[in-house]
């Protein structure tokens, strides 16, 4: 082994939410570890406040400098603490998205992660901070946290995030047990196309990850609310249909042009779920100039990356083939300007409509502001039904564990590739594995083994 | 030395048995310097090949490789007796390469006793051991067949399968620990006596054949490789005549024929209820198991340069002799085979290897060691291993030196250890490299670096070894800051006509190699004073540059697995006296004995608030102390 290289032990620092993930007013996180002067500097811009006194200061988020949430901190400093470590601890406000993005900031921070069970208690063990062990009650303490996140784990069977994972987990296993036996058993009746076949399969599993991980923005969608994007031709009433919503929302937070004059923005609040509406340029099939072009652009984005979106029709119009192009799995169709046509030619058009297999469409007049209502409330089933786990799911804390380590395994699923060792690949599997081994359990090379044996006739 | 230890005789290690966990035993006893004797019932059996004629492997070579870094005898012997050496996976990585050699039998036991001969400190006896002399659960010595008492202060035992053997071929049984020799029930006996949990396993061999009856015509020729590389650090080439296997396969009749008799094997017909190795299945078993399969591969072994007798690899069984015969002869090349000895399943007693610590001495009784099958695991080179840890470790208690163990994360010896004494077996123990988390780092072709200078510190490492080792290093260190400090912008290297990135980095010819495209032929060319450079130290300058960046994020994993094992849990610890533990984590505790926080948390059913527990108890004792 090189001799250069230094031993010495530098762990991680670790944070915890000392709060129930329940609703409540304040939540608390603690912080403890070398790295936590670092995280108060970074996330605060300021000195470190005098030790042991309350300090209200401004959270920044590490990306974008915009403000995560006003917080009351406490510094505590080594060796007087629970842990022995300098300890950091952070009251922010009990919403569930202040808790999510802070977290999400630790984790940006280089040797920063989430406490395992009891490993507070293990670092006041290993620095010698026994006696606050000797308080009564702490042993209890534990045992309710295993057991809780034992209920939680129960309670994730249900869930979707945790479901998904544990099947990857075990195609992964699979895979690897295949990949493996290639590697171990090079003489035995291993299939020889199996290392190909692995890696093929690899790519498939890249592809679903990667789409669970955009699809599934859980935490993006109640921090910043579900983006609905207003799409259609021009002049079929988009611009109409946007000021009738605001208007029927009391609590309008905000109504701001976007950067460029063609997306305008509006914050409403729809039975306590955040949603932003964009009003997007309208798609023509000819641009006259570059202003235009610029515009339309910028509609293509955010039809992209949006949550839903309102496909504008105007009734008294033909219906074209580019603008049912635009139709896809995130849409709801919007039919415009009822008030302008009798019932015989909207049932046509419906029919036309259901023949293509569109059937989520509501009707309104948003000149006259007719059947506002009515799609509001199908716009909030919709979103309620397509982002289920984030309103009645896991609670937050889990769940960004659970995406924290899927984009890990995702990120080392990325890097095993054709031209690299197999003993690569196989560690790059492993390790992929190995970043949900704290939502599925410790990866086994027991289990691996009987996958192999089970698959291969191994024994020559 | 002590003085008042002159009355118990002159030997401190016994070594009983003489397979190849004992043989490595005995001879680390000696090499560290105690007087050893090496009891073993046959004195013509010692580095008998009693399963196929072949060293190493996946893994397995590993393993050998680790113990000729600690100067064992493995390595040399089969570099003094390989007939077909082959380097398997030589188109993958490294890490994962298995140097694997067919063995001509009586070279390698040859070979074996040459080496044993020359040890100072060795003295061998055939005798049979029935009994060992115990009291205050010490050992005082071992008791021979005719009640004599041979005192000694430690004792490795390495009985193989012959506690309890019983043979079985179709429906006959034959109690024995190796075809013609009787097994042992003495010492299974002494086991009971002091509360050991004994299991039971099985293995199987192939039924042998007459060379002079196979006809090769049609056989696929496989021969040794071009180059070939030596198992042991010590030499630089083979002298041995190397001869090609020949492989044939099972076909549709033979399967016929094994499916109509299934019930009469052994064991399906409930003759045999222990449990075999899934990797080293019968041909019944892979019949049965693997319906779809219209054939399965069979490796024709010589077993020597000199010798008439094959083993047909791949066809272990444990049916009736006529049936073996007619399956045998359905086989392609095999029509007309004479079978010169029967394939047979044998199955025998094993000592729960949870009842060991990582020394390999019992938890029960100070000073003895076990090593070997006795233990559960399976092959010559997881014995030898054993053999090699085990042998240190007596003779270091007899010294008074601190233990020898070795970590899972230094070596594939230590991922053997640590894994049976703290998650234990369930079939015979087999080295697999995928069983090694640290694998990138756990090279075969790294293991002297790794490991000798362990070896020289405890003082297992022959003079001649220490002197080539110490040359090397010295060199490798050399070069490593030469060429580090060498380097090259892709401009640079545009100039030498080759392509890479203009990313503007500076880059040494180890991290050339990194390229795909690049190999050492080209930089030769550019640079002819490369040539220089020893290929074992070129080759382990750019793995060490190709791994890098995995090898970094492992060292990172093996940091927390050091904090781990530093935190020790006392020897004697009661575990009763500890509140809240539940009865099953109380006796696992109990049965296991972990010495380290890293052992317990290996310990299946350990919950982390028990881990508190136990650590909370330990300092509370600690302090109580320091008062």
């Amino acid at each position: 082994m090189d001799k250069r290289i230094n031993y010495k032990i530098n762990i991680d620092t670790i944070f915890a939410s000392a709060s129930s993930s329940g609703l409540s007013a304040i939540k608390t996180i603690r912080i403890s570890g070398t790295k936590t002067k670092k995280i108060f500097k970074i996330l605060t811009n300021r000195k470190l406040p005098k030790a042991r006194f309350c300090k209200l200061v401004n959270l920044y988020d590490i990306k974008n400098s915009s403000i995560i949430d006003k917080a009351m901190v406490v510094w505590f400093s080594s060796p007087n603490t629970y842990t022995g470590e300098n300890i950091l601890e952070i009251n922010i406000h009990g919403g569930n998205s202040v808790l999510d993005h802070l977290i999400e900031n630790l984790l940006l921070i280089d040797g920063v992660r989430e406490a395992k069970p009891g490993e507070f208690t293990k670092r006041a063990f290993t620095n010698n901070k026994m006696d606050f062990l000797e308080a009564e009650g702490v042993m209890d303490l534990i045992n309710a946290e295993t057991k809780f996140q034992k209920n939680l784990a129960l309670q994730q069977v249900n869930g979707n995030l945790s479901t998904v994972i544990k099947v990857w987990n075990g195609r992964l296993l699979k895979l690897l047990a295949h990949y493996e036996g290639q590697i171990d058993f090079p003489e035995d009746e291993v299939p020889e196309n199996i290392e190909r076949r692995v890696l093929s399969q690899i790519t498939d599993l890249i592809k679903e990850i990667e789409f669970f991980l955009s699809e599934n923005k859980s935490g993006d969608v109640i921090r910043n609310g579900v983006e609905v994007a207003i799409v259609g031709n021009t002049n079929v009433g988009k611009s109409s249909l946007i000021n009738q919503i605001v208007k029927k929302d009391i609590a309008i937070v905000s109504k701001t042009s976007g950067t460029t004059r063609d997306v305008i923005v509006s914050k409403v609040n729809l039975s306590n779920i955040p949603v932003i509406f964009s009003d997007t340029a309208g798609l023509k099939m000819s641009v006259r100039n570059n202003i235009e072009k610029q515009g339309i652009n910028k509609a293509k984005k955010v039809i992209k990356n949006c949550h839903v979106k309102l496909l504008v029709i105007d009734v008294t119009k033909n219906l074209t083939k580019h603008i049912l192009r635009l139709v896809c799995n995130k849409t709801l169709l919007v039919l415009n300007k009822i008030d302008l046509i009798n019932k015989k030619k909207l049932y046509s058009v419906i029919k036309e409509l259901n023949e293509k297999g569109l059937k989520k469409i509501s009707f309104v007049s948003a000149k006259k502001g007719n059947g506002i209502n009515t799609l509001l409330n199908d716009l909030e089933i919709y979103i309620k039904h397509k982002y289920k786990d984030v309103f009645f799911g896991d609670p937050v804390l889990t769940r960004t564990r659970h995406r924290t380590a899927l984009k890990k395994c995702f990120n080392f699923l990325k890097k095993v590739n054709n031209d690299k060792d197999p003993e690569l690949n196989a560690e790059d599997i492993r390790l992929s594995l190995n970043s949900l081994g704290n939502i599925t359990g410790k990866y086994d090379v027991e289990k691996l083994l009987d996958i192999v044996f089970k698959d291969f006739c191994i024994g020559k | 030395m002590r003085k008042n230890n002159v009355s118990r005789g002159t030997n401190k290690v016994i070594v009983v048995g003489g397979g190849h966990a004992g043989c490595e035993a005995a001879a680390a006893a000696s090499r560290i310097g105690c007087k050893t004797l090496l009891i073993t019932n046959n004195k013509n059996k010692i580095g008998e090949m009693s399963c196929n004629p072949s060293i190493g492997g996946l893994g397995k070579g590993h393993l050998v490789r680790e113990i000729d870094a600690l100067d064992g005898i493995i390595a040399r012997a089969i570099d003094e007796s390989g007939i077909q050496f082959r380097m398997l996976n030589a188109s993958k990585g490294p890490a994962v390469r298995g140097l694997r050699a067919q063995a001509d039998r009586i070279l390698y036991k040859k070979a074996i006793k040459n080496i044993l001969s020359k040890e100072k400190n060795l003295k061998i006896i055939e005798d049979e051991v029935i009994d060992l002399d115990i009291k205050n659960n010490s050992i005082c010595g071992v008791i021979l067949s005719k009640k004599k008492i041979v005192p000694c202060e430690t004792i490795v035992l390495t009985t193989g399968t012959f506690l309890n053997g019983i043979i079985h071929i179709g429906n006959e049984t034959i109690p024995a620990g190796r075809v013609g020799e009787k097994a042992t029930y003495g010492l299974s006996k002494t086991f009971k006596k002091y509360n050991f949990k004994l299991g039971r396993m099985k293995t199987g061999t192939p039924p042998r054949i007459d060379q002079n009856s196979i006809n090769y015509k049609n056989l696929k020729k496989q021969d040794s490789d071009k180059k070939i590389i030596p198992f042991s650090f010590m030499n630089k080439s083979i002298k041995v005549k190397q001869i090609p296997c020949y492989i044939t396969y099972t076909n549709k009749k033979t399967h016929k024929i094994i499916e109509k008799n299934i019930a009469k094997s052994a064991i399906y017909s409930g003759n045999i209820k222990s449990i075999g190795p899934r990797y080293c299945p019968s041909i019944e078993d892979k019949i049965v198991k693997f319906k779809d399969k219209n054939q399965h591969h069979i490796f024709l072994e010589p077993e020597g340069l000199n010798s008439n007798v094959i083993y047909p690899n791949g066809v272990s069984t444990s049916l009736p002799k006529k049936i073996q015969e007619n399956f045998i002869r359905s086989i392609i090349g095999l029509e007309d085979a004479k079978i010169t000895q029967y394939g047979y399943a044998i199955e025998y007693d094993y000592v729960d290897p949870l009842q060991l610590s990582n020394t390999l001495e019992t938890n029960k009784i100070n000073n003895l060691y076990l090593a070997g099958q006795i233990n559960g695991t399976t092959g010559y080179e997881e014995a030898a291993a054993q053999g090699i840890i085990a042998g240190i470790n007596a003779a270091l208690k007899v010294k008074k030196g601190t233990e020898f163990v070795l970590s899972r994360s230094e070596a594939y010896i230590g991922v053997l250890i640590d894994d049976l004494v703290n998650k234990g077996v369930t079939e015979p123990y087999r080295m697999f490299t995928s069983r090694a988390e640290y694998r990138l780092l756990l090279r075969s072709d790294n293991a002297d670096l790794r490991l000798t200078p362990k070896g020289i510190k405890i003082g297992c490492i022959n003079k001649d070894r220490k002197e080539k080792f110490n040359k090397k290093q010295a060199l490798l260190e050399k070069i490593d800051i030469k060429y580090k400090k060498n380097t090259f912008t892709p401009n640079n290297l545009l100039k030498y006509g080759i392509k890479i990135n203009l990313d503007g980095k500076k880059r040494n010819i180890f991290d050339l190699l990194v390229f795909k495209d690049i190999n050492r032929k080209e930089l030769e060319n550019i640079w002819p004073e490369i040539k220089k450079i020893p290929n074992d130290i070129f080759d382990e300058l750019e793995t060490r540059s190709v791994y890098r960046g995995y090898v970094e994020r492992q060292l990172q994993d093996i940091k927390d697995l050091k904090k781990d094992e530093e935190l020790k849990i006392p020897k004697n610890l009661n575990y009763k006296k500890i509140p809240n533990l539940t009865k099953e984590v109380l006796e696992k505790l109990n049965y296991v004995k972990p010495r380290n926080l890293g052992e317990i948390t290996r310990i299946s059913g350990v919950t982390p608030a028990a881990v508190i527990n136990i650590l909370r108890f330990i300092n509370r004792k600690k302090r109580k102390w320091a008062v």
